[in-house]
C-alpha cells in the first residue's frame, strides 16, 4: 500500500483511479471500520437497560451513605456518654501533697520505731 | 551502838560503790542484743528488732512491724533499708536510750539486788523506769510508766559484742546519707520540746493535712496541723493558734497554754 497516495486520496487530492488495486482494497477496508466504528459509537441502550445499569451503581453509594449514617450516630452516642451524661467522679477527691505525704510516713516511722524524746 | 552505825555505814558505802560499778559498766558496754518491745496502753504496739550497742553509738535492726534500720553515730541519726539511707533530722531513742537519759539527768532513786543482778529504778518528769541489770553490766529488762502507758523492753538474749560500728555499718550497708527526710524545721524545733507524740492524718475541706498532737514537757497538750496550702483550721474557745508560713507548706500550731505558745514564738524567732 502506498501511504502517500492512501492519505492523498482521503484528503480528496485526487481521485480513486489513481490508487493501485492494494490501496482500494485498504480504502474499502477503512470505510467499512469506520462504517463499525460509528455503528458502535452511536450506540444508545434501552432505557431498560441503562436503568438496570444506573442500579448497579446506585447500590454501593447507597450502602456508603448507610455505613456513614451509622457511624455518625455511633459518634454522636459517644459524645453524649461522655460529655451530657451526668458521671461518677473517679478520681480522689482528696489531693495529698507529696510534702505532706512525706512528713506523715517520717513521723510514723520515728514515732513506731522510737519511744518518745 | 557505834558499832552498828560503823557497820550500816560500811555496807552503805560498798552498796554505793558497787552500784556506781555495775552502772559504769552498763554505761560503757558494747553488746549485740535481741529484743521485744511492747507497749500497751490506749493504743498498743510491739517491735521485734537486733540491736549493735557501743558506748556512744548503735545500730538497731527492726525485724518487725517494719524491716527498717537506724543508726547513731556521733549524735547523727541515720534511718532507711540497706543502700536507702537518709539522715533523720530528728532523733531516735528507743526505751534504753531513754532510760541512760534519765538515769544521768536524775540519778538513781532507788536500787535492790536480786540474786546476781541489779533492779534499778528511775523516777524521771518521763515517767518511771525500772531496769534489771546484771552484775556484768549488761541489760535484762527496761520498763517505764507513763500516763497509764507501760512500755516494756525485754532482752531475750545479750552477749558481749567484739565488733566495731565500722565493722557492722559494713554489714548493713551503711554510709554517711547524702539525702536528708525533708521535715520543717519548725515541727523539728516544737517536738524538741516534747516528751512523745501521735500522728495522723485528717482532711480540711478538700486538703489533705498531717494532725501531730504532743505532749509538752510542761505537761501541757500542743497540736499541729501540717498542711501543703492554707487552711481553715476551727480550735477551742480555750485555745491559741499560730499561723505559720514556710516555704511550700503552712503550720499551724496550736496550745491551750498562752506561755507555751509564747515559747513557741520564742524558740521558732530564734532559730531564723
Amino acid at each position: 500500500m502506498s501511504e502517500d497516495k492512501f492519505n492523498g486520496f482521503l484528503d480528496g487530492e485526487f481521485g480513486e483511479e489513481v490508487l493501485d488495486e492494494t490501496t482500494k482494497n485498504d480504502v474499502k477496508l477503512y470505510f467499512e471500520a469506520l462504517k463499525v466504528f460509528r455503528m458502535r459509537y452511536d450506540y444508545k441502550p434501552s432505557a431498560k437497560l441503562e436503568e438496570k445499569i444506573m442500579h448497579r451503581f446506585m447500590k454501593p453509594r447507597r450502602i456508603l451513605w448507610e455505613i456513614a449514617m451509622g457511624v455518625a450516630v455511633v459518634a454522636a452516642a459517644f459524645y453524649i456518654t461522655f460529655n451530657l451524661v451526668p458521671r461518677r467522679n473517679v478520681e480522689p477527691a482528696v489531693q495529698e501533697s507529696k510534702v505532706v505525704s512525706e512528713v506523715f510516713d517520717y513521723l510514723s516511722l520515728v514515732k513506731l520505731v522510737g519511744d518518745g524524746f | 551502838m557505834r558499832r552498828t552505825l560503823f557497820l550500816v555505814a560500811i555496807v552503805l558505802v560498798t552498796s554505793f560503790v558497787l552500784a556506781q560499778s555495775f552502772v559504769e559498766l552498763y554505761l560503757n558496754a558494747s553488746y549485740f542484743g535481741r529484743r521485744i518491745v511492747v507497749e500497751k496502753g490506749p493504743t498498743n504496739k510491739s517491735r521485734i528488732e537486733m540491736v549493735y550497742r557501743w558506748p556512744n553509738d548503735k545500730i538497731v535492726h527492726v525485724l518487725d512491724p517494719v524491716f527498717l534500720v537506724w543508726a547513731r553515730r556521733s549524735g547523727l541519726f541515720i534511718m532507711g533499708q540497706p543502700n536507702n539511707y537518709r539522715n533523720s533530722p530528728l532523733e531516735i531513742l528507743d526505751l534504753e536510750d531513754l532510760f541512760i537519759k534519765q538515769l544521768r539527768e536524775q540519778g538513781i532513786t532507788k536500787l535492790e539486788k536480786i540474786d546476781k543482778k541489779y533492779k534499778v529504778m528511775v523516777e524521771s518528769p518521763s515517767g518511771l523506769f525500772t531496769a534489771f541489770i546484771t552484775e556484768d553490766g549488761l541489760p535484762e529488762k527496761i520498763v517505764r510508766v507513763f500516763n497509764n502507758v507501760t512500755t516494756e523492753l525485754v532482752y531475750e538474749h545479750v552477749e558481749v559484742l567484739k565488733e566495731s560500728f565500722e565493722e557492722v555499718a559494713q554489714r548493713y550497708g551503711i554510709k554517711s546519707a547524702e539525702e536528708t527526710v525533708n521535715l520543717p524545721n519548725e515541727i523539728k524545733l516544737i517536738l524538741s520540746t516534747v516528751n512523745w507524740y501521735t500522728v495522723s492524718r485528717l482532711k480540711i475541706g478538700e486538703e489533705q493535712v498531717v494532725m501531730i498532737i504532743a505532749n509538752h514537757k510542761s505537761g501541757s497538750v500542743i497540736k499541729m496541723v501540717f498542711s501543703s496550702k492554707d487552711v481553715t483550721v476551727n480550735i477551742e474557745q480555750n485555745e491559741q493558734l499560730l499561723r505559720i508560713k514556710g516555704k511550700d507548706y503552712y503550720l499551724y500550731v496550736i496550745a491551750q497554754d498562752q506561755a507555751i505558745l509564747e515559747q513557741v514564738k520564742s524558740l521558732l524567732s530564734k532559730e531564723r
